[in-house]
């Protein structure tokens, strides 16, 4: 494995927003994976000290002056692997819920030629498989996108997945701004992009809130199956253009 | 359409066209924004100048009280200027997006600049 990645420069982005809590267990246990690639943590304008967490653990981060949500500070750790010319990007939560030990697995599967690969709660049912209610309305979105697209997405919700060069170019110019899991997989499926995805073991959130309620939950599948059905009756690619 | 409404949008919309002017003279106001509601408040002017106009295209619209008409083009006249803000708040939160996003890159380049001449 580290012979293969002698040559390519990975980045590992965690956005981060009021994540003091979490950070500092959360940044002992990547650490050894910095022998084989990089870390960037997008400090979404948190109003705790991520800040002073990121500082003291010498971490290197970027630094976002307002709270910009989920989306734009992903897409600022898309935007910087792209100007700092990243082959693989890994997009990895900092309330800690995502597995580490699967990032290897994430880099195999985009040398192996996917565009994306996803990091799946739902393939082998293991691990945390978040509440019933929510994991219906992730049903229903893989429903729609299988109907839609033919394609079968399993966890189209999960935030933990690697991408490549092409795509880290996509991304860094278009990405939406919220709750925007869903929509770029249906964009990239538009591009003809090849996505697939990897079984992972989530676990639950250790410390903190999820920021998710009814009614966000409901503007969520409201917003997120508007924008499918948008995706993909869309033919033109929504004007973006191809990369690569 | 009774008399007085037809004085009160007369002097409605002159009084707003003089706000609007002198709100674009103080800078307070960007020209750009305010044109479709110069454009609404014309509609309404010539509409309550010559209220046979309003008549006849209701009449047209098969509405049968002409007031009801001038409400429905108002409403409509509202519609289109809330959707023109929702473009423009799109465009602007997507700029901002952008530069929130280089700003913070920029701020990473200098402190690793800084890093490096110490």
């Amino acid at each position: 494995m580290h012979e293969k990645l002698r040559n390519i420069k990975i980045l590992l982005i965690i956005p981060a927003y009021n994540e003091e809590k979490n950070l500092p267990d959360l940044l002992q246990r990547i650490e050894e994976y910095t022998s084989w690639l990089d870390l960037i943590v997008i400090n979404d304008g948190s109003k705790d000290n991520t800040i002073d967490v990121l500082r003291d653990f010498n971490i290197e981060f970027i630094d976002l002056s307002v709270n910009l949500g989920i989306g734009g500070a992903v897409q600022a750790g898309y935007r910087y692997a792209e100007k700092n010319g990243y082959d693989i990007a890994i997009q990895f939560d900092g309330d800690g819920q995502h597995p580490h030990q699967d990032i290897v697995s994430l880099v195999e599967e985009i040398l192996n030629g996917s565009d994306m690969v996803i990091g799946s709660r739902y393939i082998e049912k293991e691990g945390f498989q978040s509440t019933i209610l929510r994991r219906l309305g992730i049903r229903c979105l893989s429903f729609l996108i299988k109907i839609l697209t033919g394609k079968s997405i399993s966890d189209p919700t999960s935030g933990f997945r690697a991408c490549n060069r092409n795509i880290i170019k996509y991304f860094a110019e278009y990405y939406p701004q919220d709750y925007p899991e869903t929509e770029t997989i249906v964009q990239l499926m538009r591009s003809k992009w090849t996505i697939n995805e990897i079984p992972v073991r989530m676990v639950p959130r250790q410390k903190g809130v999820s920021s998710i309620n009814l009614l966000k939950s409901i503007y969520y599948m409201f917003k997120v199956t508007l924008s499918i059905i948008i995706g993909v009756t869309d033919g033109k690619g929504g004007g973006l253009k191809k990369y690569g | 359409m009774d008399n007085r409404l037809q004085l009160f949008l007369i002097f409605g919309t002159l009084f707003t066209f003089i706000i609007i002017i002198r709100m674009i003279q103080k800078r307070n106001l960007n020209i750009k924004y305010i044109t479709i509601w110069m454009m609404s408040g014309l509609f309404l002017l010539i509409l309550a100048l010559f209220p046979q106009i309003a008549v006849v295209m209701a009449h047209f619209a098969g509405i049968e009280v002409a007031s009801n008409g001038v409400f429905l083009a108002m409403i409509v006249f509202l519609y289109m200027i809330c959707f023109s803000y929702a473009v423009a708040l799109s465009h602007n939160s997507e700029q901002l997006k952008t530069i929130v996003q280089e700003v913070a890159i920029l701020k990473k380049s200098i402190r690793d600049l800084e890093e490096r001449n110490k």
